[in-house]
């Protein structure tokens, strides 16, 4: 044995197990202690309020919910009917009530309002704006219907443009095509705003469109189109050519009231009766899925239908009436969340944004990671890098103290010697 | 002979035996739990763990997971809604109620039950929608009897609300205005009694609660169906039968009167 070796062994024999047995209690009692406030933590950091689960939900998994900005009435949202889904997670949500565009993180947190007019400060400066779309460098596009025109808007409120478009009822911005819905059947810009073809006449005949409430344009450049009073669903190809067409539902332009002292039923079993034949009540807004899959609103039957994008096939349905979390109530606009594999969904009813999932909606592991890092978990990133940088950190410093107790005792053990 | 320092002078001492010899850099000797690694890991580990939690705790409260600026769910926009309310003072009756009655679902019982004190402190007149819902929160606590004395005082209190509206209908413009059938108000605190009692287990006092509303009310599918259950429990079949055909006539479809002629052995016509 060496005399340093004999030195380190009678220091460790004689150091503090006293002080080693106080440290042990004091750690267990502190492991108990955060442990408790961790659980009381964690419960209180909970929403209050019942989650529709299961067959209540239809299938849908509620993830959280935005109202509004803080707790004042203004402050709340009000019916808001349309949305859009930015590249940075930005949810811009329509409150057409308040003539007013709001900005949340996929996190629910508020970012940011947008108002009409040069200096982006006129309160109720939008007349009604009823839909929204964002293109890939996150600049805003909203159809004001009332006011009959698009306006091309920056995220930072600088209006970019305006297009008069008569009664625009739907938007959407993909690549280099802008595509609106109208009254009598939809139109296709480029980028630019030069037009490429109107599609459409009103009527009910196949060529005939009654208010096309919904435009989406998948990743391939199909352009769907939902012709709500018909109660179609068609797609296009970036020109304007239709590959297919389908009947989705009893046009609610053909009903006829029959006959009189009708039973009441309840909504829920409305709702059920129309689920149960797959017509949709009255289809309204669109997107398309991680698969490419089309999905559609329908603010009547409170659900979500979603659709092979080659063929128009029903595929499921999923939503349930209600006002609790999950459930929906004549829910309208509808935009999927690629980087995080969810649907920012428009309950009108409601007066709420729902972030949702339903099945094989086709996102990667990374979105799905992303999606939940965007939840409650969001809080734990800080302390959790903060843990690992401790764990790494710990060796080390401990290294780099025996390394230097070592130094010292071989500067003492050598004085002796020079002396 | 050694050389120690001290005071930055030499002096001489003792020379330092080998076997005597310490590590530490003034010469002096470390006795200290310091000297000791399990002992400076644990107290490393110790202040990591505080200092991990209170970072997590700091970035729960920024990023809004804790104390969030704005509701996450129904309820608590509910709550924060009328907590803004009752500070501007613009509260009304009907808000107190729906106030109440979103604690109640929200199960902060202990916070209802203030807030109904508050809500009927000085105030004599529009407190039947308040005591129902005070009946409606001991429903939820299981207090029943006490769910049954609070309906009977909403009952009272909207049928003197009820004659207060005529009185006052018939002094602006019609003398013949006789008052006839009961209030919403009152309707409600009566069926509300009906269903505490039901779960206290009177059934045959609730029974002729049910009785007597339906002879006001005969279209009530929901209320036929609950008598039928209640008429069933009791084993009055031919009874249940009657009152949940008698219910799907006016809903055909209805779920709940349906199970229960399925239960009794009974098909709808």
């Amino acid at each position: 044995m060496t005399e340093r070796d004999a030195m380190t062994m009678e220091e460790n024999t004689s150091a503090s197990p006293r002080a080693r047995r106080i440290l042990l209690v004091l750690l267990l009692i502190l492991l108990a202690l955060l442990g408790a406030a961790t659980a009381f933590l964690i419960k209180l950091a909970q929403p209050v309020g019942k989650v529709a689960v299961g067959d209540d939900a239809g299938g849908i998994s509620w993830k959280s919910s935005i109202y509004g900005y803080n707790s004042k009435i203004d402050g709340q949202l009000n019916k808001p009917n349309d949305l859009a889904v930015a590249p940075d997670g930005t949810i811009w949500v329509t409150d057409q009530s308040r003539g007013r565009i709001l900005g949340f993180g996929p996190d629910g947190q508020y970012r940011r309002m947008l108002f009409q007019g040069p200096t982006g400060k006129a309160k109720n400066a939008f007349n009604r704006p009823t839909a929204l779309a964002v293109d890939e460098k996150g600049d805003i596009f909203i159809a004001d219907t009332a006011a009959g025109e698009i306006v091309h808007s920056t995220p930072d409120n600088k209006i970019v443009a305006k297009l008069s478009v008569p009664t625009p009822l739907d938007i959407e911005v993909k690549g280099d095509r802008i595509v609106i819905g109208s009254v009598a059947g939809f139109a296709i810009f480029t980028k630019g705003g030069v037009p490429v073809k109107v599609v459409g006449a009103r009527g009910k005949g196949p060529d005939q469109f009654d208010h096309v409430a919904g435009v989406t344009i998948g990743d391939d450049g199909t352009i769907f189109a939902v012709d709500q009073y018909n109660n179609r669903l068609s797609a296009w190809d970036r020109n304007g050519n239709r590959k297919w067409i389908r009947n989705i539902g009893t046009a609610t332009n053909s009903l006829e009231v029959k006959g009189s002292g009708a039973m009441a039923i309840s909504r829920a079993a409305a709702a059920k009766k129309a689920k149960s034949k797959g017509n949709m009540g009255l289809p309204a807004r669109v997107t398309t899925d991680g698969r490419g899959r089309v999905v559609v609103t329908d603010p009547f039957g409170f659900d979500l239908s979603v659709f092979d994008p080659k063929s128009g096939d029903l595929i499921a349905k999923y939503g349930q009436f209600g006002g609790g979390e999950g459930q929906f109530s004549y829910n309208n606009g509808i935009d999927y969340d690629e980087a995080r594999d969810m649907f920012a969904v428009a309950d009108t009813g409601n007066s709420r944004v729902q972030l949702v999932t339903i099945p094989d909606s086709g996102g990667s592991a990374t979105a799905q990671l992303r999606r939940d890092l965007s939840g409650r978990l969001r809080a734990l990133i800080p302390p959790f890098l903060l843990l690992v940088s401790l764990l790494l950190g710990l060796p080390l410093f401990m290294w780099w103290r025996r390394r230097r107790q070592r130094d010292d005792e071989d500067q003492l053990v050598s004085q002796p010697s020079a002396a | 002979m050694a050389e120690t320092l001290k005071d930055g002078l030499f002096e001489e001492s003792e020379p330092v035996r080998p076997e005597d010899a310490r590590p530490s850099r003034d010469g002096r000797r470390k006795k200290s739990a310091l000297s000791d690694p399990v002992v400076v890991v644990l107290l490393l580990v110790i202040m990591s763990i505080v200092i991990v939690f209170l970072v997590g705790l700091v970035s729960a409260i920024m990023t809004g997971v804790l104390m969030p600026a704005a509701p996450r769910t129904e309820v608590e926009r509910t709550i924060k809604v009328y907590e803004a309310e009752i500070a501007s003072g613009k509260m009304t009756p009907q808000y107190w109620s729906d106030y109440i009655l979103t604690l109640v679902q929200a199960k902060q019982y202990s916070k209802a039950d203030q807030v109904a004190v508050q809500a009927l402190a000085g105030r004599k007149r529009n407190t039947a929608v308040i005591w129902t819902a005070r009946a409606n929160l001991e429903i939820a606590r299981g207090q029943y009897d006490l769910a049954v004395k609070y309906a009977d005082k909403a009952m009272a209190e909207a049928k003197k609300e009820r004659q207060g509206e005529v009185d006052a209908a018939r002094t602006k413009a019609n003398a013949d205005i006789t008052g006839e059938g009961e209030s919403m108000g009152y309707i409600q605190a009566l069926l509300l009694k009906a269903n505490a009692l039901e779960l206290s287990g009177a059934d045959a006092k609730a029974i002729g609660i049910y009785d007597e509303y339906l002879s006001e009310n005969p279209m009530d599918a929901d209320i036929h169906t609950r008598l039928g259950v209640l008429k069933a429990d009791a084993g009055d079949k031919a009874g249940a039968r009657k009152e949940f055909e008698t219910a799907l006539q006016f809903v055909p479809d209805h779920p709940d009167a349906l199970e229960g002629l399925k239960k009794i052995g009974g098909t709808s016509k």
